[in-house]
């Protein structure tokens, strides 16, 4: 019996210790200490409507940050992100109608719009071989057009129902949000397990290695960014049904935000290492933060400076197990 | 015969140098315009283009120094920099013309000092450039946003009024040009630019970090200082054409550096820098920031609205960069 128990401590133990090692700890440890400081502000933190009320912001940029990640890991980068978000709430915003089958279509119009912007992201990148950072940004220009055209301003419509349901709950006690996060989770899980997203890690840590062990690398680029496009749907949703608007400009801030987020939670913008569980803590952290900016009473004039100040700070802090790794390897 | 042979191999050379196709590329531009607007094309408003291209152009500068010191470096608070450079520079000078060294000498240090930031986060602390210029710049709007209260004091003096926005006439015979003052800085700069980066030691060094950032570290180079340095530089060069653009423009305004970051990137990578870097040259970048001015010029002229403007910016830019920033095939 107590030799049973020592057993189980000494995996427990040894689970704690292989994680110890892994790129998203550092930012693990940051989360749950955020957590607290976050609990001794504000006092209901755990409380239900508070988790329901702070996922509600938060689902949108983990989905992006997790879209980010699967697209960092394979070596790119997506600066066309937000863009793309915005473009799909303008799209779904401009045809829905009250009939339930007219809202499920759009959603499924938007899904397959998603993975038309993915593709041709993907294919910019992975084909034509133009460096991402700057094909993506000449594209983000192309969606913010687009998004304008369908929808100068910020406009559109939502049935009331569709929008109160995020609001809701599924089962009577899942808020819908978080069901929303657990169906991208659900996703993620199920493309962890094709070869396909093994063969993204080795395109993004070693990109001649990849090739001439016989890996097609421009079509692994692009299919990190069609697996990326399942989330960017799910994120343009959630962006809709918090706002009840489409909005060429709803989207913007989640570029720089999912990039920082993914950084943060341990995964290189070189690709190849890291987590998706890391872009999900990294966006826990970033969303957190941002809340005790908010809770602080902090005047909208200085949110910007605070942002970009935590960003740079949470990155530092990230750097130091990689300054101790530098050193061991010196020694 | 021969001589035939001759002007083809000359023009076989001629397009397969970037910096050449980059020119050809912006003279195409205007003869487009010249046919679809008379007057286009004519000398005045050549020189208008090419006025409006210098502020981009010396953001270009820093860009360039940025990437081609390596390392994924690059600096995307070009942008917020620039905005520091005008709201300094009209709070130094103040409208007087007895200020304006001083106004020079103090945009120079603070551009320099606040770019040095990102290269002592870049270098010593090992953040990725790409996320910690983005969070910096961020920071920097912030700061510029309190420091000021949204309204930044001063205006332009009559001297760089005259600088930044003025022209003298050139008569030659019966023609008469005006030529601006900035493009006068401009030849200048360039001069002295490519004279440092191709017969100084300094230059050599900073090609040789972005080339093989270990091989110049064994030869007992700083490369980590070096390219702290050169994310100073940047901020400098962009500071400095901040206060060129309050003398254009002579009132200060906050928005100014926005849409500059990766408009700069896009046009150093049309100049036919890598963005690897180790390889280009400053004389492209130029090329590079007047086909994209001239670009938008365009577009405005041509009456297409915001949305039209965006996507057809974001079109031609991705046909440029896949005319001939692809990058290698894998063999």
């Amino acid at each position: 019996m107590k030799n049973s128990i020592s057993r189980k401590s000494l995996a427990a133990k040894k689970l704690l210790i292989g994680y110890s090692k892994d790129p998203s700890f550092p930012s693990f440890v940051a989360l749950v200490l955020l957590i607290i400081i976050n609990v001794s502000i504000q006092p209901n933190f755990f409380s239900y409507s508070t988790i329901k009320s702070n996922f509600m912001t938060f689902t949108p940029l983990i989905l992006a940050s997790m879209a980010q990640g699967i697209i960092i890991l394979s070596g790119s980068l997506d600066l066309s992100i937000g863009a793309g978000m915005s473009l799909l709430t303008c799209i779904m915003a401009s045809m829905m109608t009250d009939s339930i089958i007219n809202v499920i279509l759009v959603v499924l119009v938007g899904i397959i719009s998603a993975a038309v912007i993915c593709l041709f992201n993907g294919s910019i990148i992975g084909f034509v071989r133009i460096p991402p950072l700057i094909s993506t940004f000449a594209t983000s220009a192309i969606f913010f057009g687009l998004s304008l055209t369908i929808m100068p301003l910020p406009g559109g419509y939502v049935p009331k129902y569709f929008y109160k349901w995020y609001r809701g709950d599924v089962l009577g006690f899942i808020p819908v949000p978080i069901f929303i996060l657990l169906i991208g989770i659900g996703i993620w899980l199920i493309i962890k397990r094709t070869a396909a997203y093994r063969y993204i890690y080795a395109v993004g840590g070693n990109e001649d290695g990849a090739y001439s062990s016989g890996i097609n690398v421009a079509r692994i680029k692009v299919m990190a960014f069609l697996m990326a496009s399942f989330f960017i749907a799910l994120g343009g949703l959630c962006l809709l049904l918090s706002t009840a608007i489409g909005d060429p400009r709803a989207g913007n801030a989640y570029t720089l935000n999912s990039i920082a987020a993914v950084v943060i939670g341990g995964i290189s913008l070189k690709g190849g290492k890291g987590s998706i569980a890391g872009a999900i803590i990294g966006a826990l952290i970033l969303g957190l933060l941002i809340n005790i900016i908010f809770f602080m009473h902090i005047s909208s004039l200085y949110q910007n400076f605070a942002r970009g100040m935590i960003i740079i700070i949470a990155l530092s802090l990230a750097t130091i197990p990689k300054l101790r790794e530098t050193r061991d390897k010196i020694l | 015969m021969a001589k035939m042979e001759k002007t083809k191999a000359f023009f076989k050379k001629l397009l397969k140098d970037k910096v050449a196709i980059s020119y050809i590329i912006a003279v195409v531009l205007f003869i487009i315009g010249q046919i679809v607007i008379p007057g286009f094309s004519s000398f005045h408003h050549i020189m208008t283009v090419i006025q409006t291209s210098f502020f981009l152009g010396m953001l270009c500068l820093g860009q360039t120094i940025v990437v081609i010191s390596g390392k994924e470096g690059i600096d995307l608070s070009v942008g917020p920099m620039l905005t520091v450079g005008v709201i300094a520079s009209s709070a130094i000078i103040m409208g007087k013309d007895s200020n304006f060294f001083i106004t020079l000498v103090a945009v120079l240090v603070l551009g320099f000092i606040l770019g040095l930031v990102n290269g002592a986060g870049v270098s010593y602390l090992g953040i990725a450039p790409l996320i910690m210029t983005l969070a910096w710049g961020i920071v920097l709007e912030g700061a510029l946003l309190f420091i000021t209260n949204g309204f930044p004091p001063g205006k332009a003096s009559p001297l760089l009024e005259l600088l930044g926005g003025g022209s003298f006439s050139l008569n030659i015979g019966n023609f008469e040009m005006n030529v601006p003052w900035v493009v006068v800085i401009w030849i200048f700069i360039i001069i002295i630019v490519l004279l440092v980066f191709k017969k100084t030691i300094i230059g050599q060094i900073l090609y040789g970090i972005g080339t093989n950032d270990r091989a110049a570290n064994l030869l007992g180079i700083n490369t980590k200082k070096i390219r702290m340095f050169a994310y100073g530089f940047s901020g400098m060069f962009s500071a400095f054409s901040g206060m060129l653009l309050l003398g254009y423009v002579t009132n200060p305004n906050l928005n100014l550096g926005q849409n500059y970051g990766l408009p700069s990137v896009a046009a150093i990578v049309i100049g036919g820098i890598s963005l690897a870097g180790g390889v280009g040259s400053y004389i492209g970048a130029v090329a590079g920031s007047i086909i994209l001015t001239t670009l938008t010029s365009l577009l405005v002229t041509f009456r297409f609205g915001e949305s039209g403007r965006q996507i057809v910016y974001g079109v031609v830019l991705l046909l440029l960069l896949i005319m001939y920033a692809r990058q290698p095939k894998k063999v």
